[in-house]
């Protein structure tokens, strides 16, 4: 008993450091530093999981506890105290014909507490955080006088998500779910004007956006027999409440003042098929109406709906290693953005996936990854276009999981 | 004065297309991840950044050179005679305070005992007249003129002296000096005043000098005292007045220039503020040339607060350059954003009255080459409501 109760100890000594970890990746940068601007149109907080990457994203029937927050219906599965934490980094790489290099780069951190309250009822407290580090531009001009100088565009922003979620598993075949959500967002949009001699003042315009909102969900899942899954979920539109603060190297026009942001409402439904014990095929569908969408100087005439289609296969026990066999995962995924580009034309995305990942015998931990590329715009409809390879890493630590209803990996 | 703005309508086009090139550039293409959102706000950015201006205007007018007339008095010398357009006097107090019994004595002989500086930028003797001062002189004081209508002779009832290496004893009359001990007559001072018209200075070591000045009296009794001297300075003034520019020490003059920043928006920032000067050739001279350019709490010369401000540069002067330049950015943001009053700037010498010094500029009645102000800024980033 004694040496259960240790090694039960040391486990959840473990658990508490992965999500200390995993907060300190994300945490500090999301509510401190967070700024914003570069990803507020049209990006709630992810709820991120690597395994969803790889089968095309936003796949909400996978049952891997950070999956929850995907479908607060998926917390129903939760039948013991239930933890996961994760935290991860990307860097993307962009480039076209016109544009040399650029890097954009985030930092994601997400952990979730569950817990069984009745029998068919469980409840959690999650956390998602983002950060997407500075990044910008510069045009390189000159002063009559022959002065060179840069206009250096800089903008970074984060936002953050508590979602309460609370999962009704209804009959066998169905469960429902709902989240209320606290959300926080802060970014910064800054000018910086800096000249080659460095005798030369810079001058620094900034304006930073403090953002609270409340945003509400509810899904469900179907499992009726025959390995068919069809989950749904809405997820409210947010209205944030903004502060806005723009700061000046002369502080002559300095302001502050506050504004009102609406995010639309977003739909998803996603369908998963195993038709074999080792092979199961993904779909998703989400639809977001940004016509609808408001606040921050966007042109409501330059918005549209917005369409989100990924598929993705996965081959569980795919490629021997050691004891185990590791899974083979492939996702595809189209967008057509929510907005034109400067020339009035719509903007396509398509991504391709593939991944795998690693379990631990004991299943208290896992590591997945998933290779990430595609395109987005393309040179002869937009006049541009970028290409994008990610690598996702993701490591997440988890409470015993309901062994019977736990994936193979 | 006037700007030249700049056309930027070629710069903002390649702006607009390096931005579109930006915003697929930064696309992660994830439909959670879209920075081509960026694109909306505000047409792409929400922004705009703020347009950069360079551009050189000349002074308005009213900048002026105001004189201060204060004195050199805290060197370890004294200078009579007239070199570089400006004559020196001496000035020098005798105390008598301690006299004592003396006064109940009479004076015999009387002297003034000057010991010459023995280098080479000196002359061996000049010309000079001894005058009694109308008024007491102290160190400090500043004197716009001379009260000079009391000659005082040598024992021969000779006006003009020769000062020289030896003797270094010039008499005094011994009735004056007397009266001076017994307190009949304020001992106000004594002016040494160059008596001839070369360019030649002599010079003596003052009360802080090595061997001070003294008043030496031998009494009738055959006693004899040396009095000191309680305040001594040098008297400058410029032989030739000047349309120029001028700022000199000595006669200490300093360089007011008023700023007219009504054509410049508030809001913007400067990267770079210089006050350009140009000399006059042939102007400068004196040891040391340091000056510092300070913004006073006060436009007006008369006011205290005119002597007090925020430094905002040191220099050395070079002639040799053709013109001073002097950055002036930060203080310019500081009057532009309302943290500084608008009072100008003041150029002077480092360490005033401490040695005749001196260099014009041409001033803004030379349309060519008056003072400039090249100043370069830029508004401020446009963020969309």
């Amino acid at each position: 008993v004694t040496v259960n109760a240790l090694r039960r100890t040391r486990r959840w000594l473990l658990s508490l450091l992965v999500a200390l970890l995993a907060l300190a990746s994300g945490w500090g940068n999301a509510e401190a530093d967070s700024k914003w601007a570069l990803v507020f149109l049209g990006d709630r907080v992810w709820s991120g999981d690597i395994r969803a990457v790889g089968l095309g994203s936003d796949m909400q029937l996978i049952e891997d506890s950070l999956a929850l927050q995907l479908n607060p219906a998926t917390t129903a599965n939760v039948n013991k105290f239930t933890f996961a934490a994760d935290g991860y980094f990307s860097s993307d790489r962009g480039s076209s014909e016109e544009f040399n290099e650029t890097d954009a780069s985030f930092t994601f951190s997400s952990f979730i507490f569950a817990v069984p309250l009745l029998k068919r009822l469980s409840v959690g407290l999650g956390y998602r955080g983002r950060y997407n580090a500075p990044s910008g531009i510069v045009f390189i001009d000159e002063t009559d006088g022959g002065k060179a100088f840069g206009q250096f565009y800089s903008r970074s922003g984060g936002l953050i998500s508590f979602p309460f979620l609370a999962g009704l598993r209804v009959t066998s075949y169905l469960q429902l779910g709902g989240t209320i959500s606290i959300e926080r967002g802060n970014y910064e949009n800054s000018w910086r004007i800096e000249f080659q001699d460095p005798t030369y003042n810079v001058a620094l315009s900034t304006q930073t956006w403090d953002m609270k909102g409340t945003g509400y969900s509810a899904g469900l899942v179907l499992r009726p027999p025959g390995g068919l899954s069809l989950g749904v979920t809405w997820e409210s539109e947010i209205e944030y409440d903004t502060d806005v603060r723009e700061q000046f190297t002369n502080p002559i026009s300095n302001k502050k003042y506050n504004e009102t942001s609406l995010l639309p409402e977003r739909w998803t439904v996603s369908g998963l098929w195993q038709f074999h014990r080792k092979l199961a095929l993904y779909g998703t569908w989400s639809y977001s109406d940004f016509t609808k969408f408001s606040g921050m100087a966007f042109l409501s005439d330059r918005l549209y709906e917005q369409h989100f289609i990924s598929g993705g296969f996965e081959f569980l026990r795919a490629i021997p290693m050691r004891k185990s066999r590791l899974p083979i995962r492939l996702g595809a995924s189209f967008t057509q953005l929510p907005y034109d580009n400067p020339a009035g034309t719509r903007v396509d995305s398509y991504l391709v996936d593939l991944g795998s990942g690693w379990i631990s015998r004991s299943g208290k931990a896992k590591i997945d990854i998933t290779l990430q590329g595609g395109v987005t715009g393309s040179v002869e409809t937009n006049g541009l276009e970028n290409r994008v390879f990610r690598i996702y890493i993701g490591l997440s630590g988890a409470e015993e999981w309901r062994r019977h209803k736990q994936t193979e990996f | 004065m006037g700007f030249n703005m700049n056309t930027h309508s070629n710069r903002r086009r390649t702006f607009w297309v390096v931005l579109a090139v930006l915003g697929a550039a930064l696309s992660c293409g994830d439909s959670d991840d879209t920075p081509l959102g960026s694109q909306f706000i505000g047409d792409l950015l929400g922004s705009e950044p703020g347009t950069v201006y360079e551009d050189t205007f000349q002074m308005a007018g009213g900048d002026t050179s105001y004189v201060f007339y204060s004195m050199i008095d805290k060197q370890d010398y004294l200078e009579v005679g007239q070199d570089n357009g400006y004559i020196r006097t001496a000035l020098l107090r005798p105390n008598f305070s301690s006299a004592g019994d003396d006064n109940l004595k009479t004076v015999d002989i009387a002297d003034l005992r000057l010991i010459k500086i023995e280098i080479d930028q000196y002359v061996d003797n000049v010309t000079a007249r001894f005058y009694e001062l109308g008024q007491e002189y102290n160190e400090g004081d500043s004197l716009e003129s001379l009260d000079t209508t009391f000659v005082i002779p040598d024992t021969t009832g000779a006006l003009d002296r020769e000062l020289k290496l030896f003797p270094p004893n010039y008499p005094l009359p011994p009735d004056l000096v007397q009266s001076w001990i017994r307190g009949e007559v304020p001992a106000n001072g004594i002016a040494i005043i160059y008596g001839d018209n070369v360019d030649e200075v002599f010079g003596v070591w003052s009360r802080t000098g090595n061997t001070p000045p003294t008043v030496q009296v031998n009494f009738t009794d055959g006693s004899e005292t040396s009095y000191p001297i309680i305040a001594d300075g040098i008297y400058t003034r410029p032989t030739v007045p000047t349309a120029n520019l001028v700022i000199s020490d000595g006669f200490v003059r300093r360089i007011h220039f008023p700023v007219d920043l009504s054509e410049i928006d508030d809001s913007v920032a400067v990267h770079e503020a210089r006050l350009v000067l140009t000399y006059v050739p042939g102007s400068l001279f004196g040891i040391s040339q340091s000056v510092l350019l300070y913004a006073p709490n006060s436009s007006e010369p008369d006011s205290p607060e005119f002597f007090e401000g925020q430094l905002i540069t040191q220099k050395t002067l070079d002639e040799s350059a053709g013109t001073l330049e002097l950055k002036i950015t930060n203080v310019l943001l500081g009057v532009l954003s309302g943290e500084l009053e608008d009072n100008g700037f003041v150029l002077r010498y480092l360490n005033e009255n401490s040695e005749v010094r001196q260099a014009e500029f041409y001033s803004s009645a030379d349309p060519d080459r008056g003072p400039r102000l090249h100043i370069t800024f830029s508004t401020p980033a446009d963020f969309e409501e």
